[in-house]
């Protein structure tokens, strides 16, 4: 390199340097919409997001130290509660709702099936703190954390402080949730011209497109907003959705509108898995639904689906599934970590 | 002598310099009836029930000094949760500019909507505070418990936790007050204006937003005054 080039090389370096992290950490998939989680206020890090692992997969957050952010949010089911329709907690308590498949966060505006949470920074506190969940007080939490082996040095060396509090960790837990981004389906391939549909597939996404997609809608297969799907109301629940949060009776039986990724793993459906299988849920979307005035206007109809069509719309919402996020180790139990050093 | 006049000049000069900050003693104190207030003490209403209080505690943030109406200053990171079972967190002092002038204190009840829904932070806005609902998304902005013959509930006790932060049970407000004495803001909260305006035989539990927290911050925001 000529020597009045050289200058350049401390110049890239000092660019590099303050260059936003988030940017080489984040890989925002081609002809996504931009994520709604402000990086700014929490920059991802490799330090945070191993030590949000290390917090997710540990039980050290519950109570009797038994149930973790895995308990319910299995790494093998894309991070939802397989075969579960309600899920449980500690002391075996059962709790109201279906557990929701963990990915695409950075995505989402509002969390939980009732938009309780308006930043997923926040979210964590609410199972932490249920007592069907995991039963635990937060700042007891830091307490446990904090006399603890292996968390003072983790949590130095992703914040630069070993003194622990209620920000960091939840700011890093939400930096491991961040990186679970699922874009590896099948369907994701040929949509980036790598393969093709099969012919079956391709009918069932035609019908997929003219039914489903104003609410599960591509590229996330959700908008995330609140409807009304004419489910019936379960009075051994009793659960209004929005509504409790909002008192607002426009709100009535509204829940948030789930991604259709990586279904085959997350099953059972809907906010109180009531449907163990597909085909229960679009026979659902074909029958009659009760009058209400808050029923979503798409479905003021029955959708009109043969049982050919229902065949082929099963076999285009398979080629949601993505094994490569399912399977990819970067999101799996930290042995290292959490098996590498006894209490 | 000449050395001795010159080296006088340069310390009382650097000494008038190094005066380019004034400093404001701010003081938070709540009353019950014209006496101090305090914890676990017990107290007699208007109506002569029992009443004893365990815990007080209150987010103010946003604090402008104004002159006028016009913003003279303003203070950064402004969040304070009072905690009226500890002095360290209801006095504080300020390093302001000698040069500004105010006629006015401006600040926010509470947490703003902005900051409501942007995210974990830290210090008085850590979770570990106990002052953010778990189960949803909010601060509690004003908090006091304790128990009193009037309440019909378990062990008499009752929890006022007012909160919410979005249209239309948003009870962060706003509140500007005149100021007398510059060097000096004591505000004061007659917590007993509250009491006996407040019905706890009937509204002994408040835990989330709607019709009575607004009204319980409504006559906050009127009681909370500059001595």
């Amino acid at each position: 390199m000529k020597k009045s080039k050289l200058f350049l090389i401390p110049f890239m370096a000092l660019v590099l340097a303050f260059s936003p992290v988030k940017d080489m950490l984040w890989n925002n998939p081609k002809g996504w919409p931009a994520p709604h989680y402000d990086f700014s206020k929490n920059p991802l890090s490799s330090a945070k997001i191993e030590l949000g692992r290390a917090l997710f997969y540990d039980p050290i957050l519950s109570l009797d130290n038994t149930i973790s952010c895995a308990t319910c949010h299995s790494p093998y089911n894309a991070f939802a509660h397989t075969d579960h329709a309600l899920s449980h907690g500690i002391h075996d308590s059962i709790g109201s709702r279906n557990a929701p498949a963990l990915f695409n966060a950075a995505w989402q505006k509002s969390f939980m099936w009732d938009g309780a949470i308006q930043h997923l920074d926040m979210q964590a506190l609410a199972p932490m703190s249920h007592p069907a969940e995991m039963g635990e007080d937060i700042a007891h939490v830091v307490i446990k954390l904090q006399s603890s082996t292996i968390y003072p040095s983790l949590f130095n060396r992703a914040f630069s402080d070993s003194v622990i509090t209620g920000e960091h960790l939840l700011k890093a837990i939400s930096q491991f949730q961040l990186t679970l981004v699922s874009n590896g389906s099948k369907y994701d391939n040929v949509k980036s011209g790598g393969e093709d549909f099969t012919d079956q597939e391709n009918k069932g996404y035609a019908l997929f497109l003219k039914n489903c997609n104003s609410c599960h809608a591509e590229p996330l297969f959700s908008t995330f907003e609140f409807t009304n799907n004419g489910l019936e109301l379960d009075s051994t629940l009793n659960d209004l959705g929005k509504y409790a949060i909002t008192h607002n009776v426009s709100d009535s039986m509204k829940f948030k509108i789930p991604s259709l990724r990586n279904l085959s793993f997350t099953f059972p459906y809907m906010h109180d898995g009531r449907f163990k299988k597909l085909s229960q849920v679009i026979n659902h979307y074909v029958s009659k639904k009760n009058e209400s005035s808050t029923l979503a206007e798409q479905l003021r109809s029955p959708i009109q689906l043969t049982a050919n069509d229902k065949a082929d719309l099963i076999s285009f919402l398979l080629t949601l599934d993505d094994k490569s996020f399912v399977f990819d180790a970067k999101h799996q139990f930290p042995k290292e970590i959490l098996l590498g050093a006894k209490e | 002598m000449r050395v001795f006049i010159y080296i006088i000049s340069m310390l009382v000069s650097a000494h008038m310099l190094a005066q380019h900050d004034a400093i404001v003693r701010v003081n938070w104190q709540s009353e019950w009836y014209n006496q101090p207030f305090e914890l676990s003490t017990p107290y007699k209403t208007s109506d002569n029930s029992s009443i004893e209080f365990d815990q007080l505690k209150m987010y103010v943030s946003g604090f402008r000094l104004l002159n006028n109406d016009k913003i003279a200053w303003e203070e950064k990171s402004s969040f304070h949760l009072l905690d009226f079972g500890d002095t360290s967190t209801t006095n504080w002092r300020w390093s302001i500019p000698t040069n500004i002038d105010y006629t006015k204190i401006q600040f926010t009840f509470g947490i703003d909507s902005l900051t409501q829904v942007s995210g974990v932070q830290g210090g008085p806005l850590d979770p570990t505070t106990g002052m953010y609902w778990t189960w949803q998304t909010g601060y509690i902005n004003f908090k006091l418990e304790g128990k009193s013959d009037q309440c019909p509930s378990r062990l008499n006790q009752f929890q006022l936790h007012i909160g919410g932060y979005a249209f239309p049970h948003n009870t962060s407000r706003q509140i500007t007050l005149a100021v007398n004495d510059k060097q000096n803001l004591n505000f004061n909260i007659p917590l007993n204006k509250l009491v006996d305006t407040w019905d706890l035989t009937t509204e002994h539990h408040i835990m989330s937003p709607g019709e009575p927290a607004d009204t319980c911050a409504e006559i906050l925001y009127n009681i909370i005054a500059l001595r």
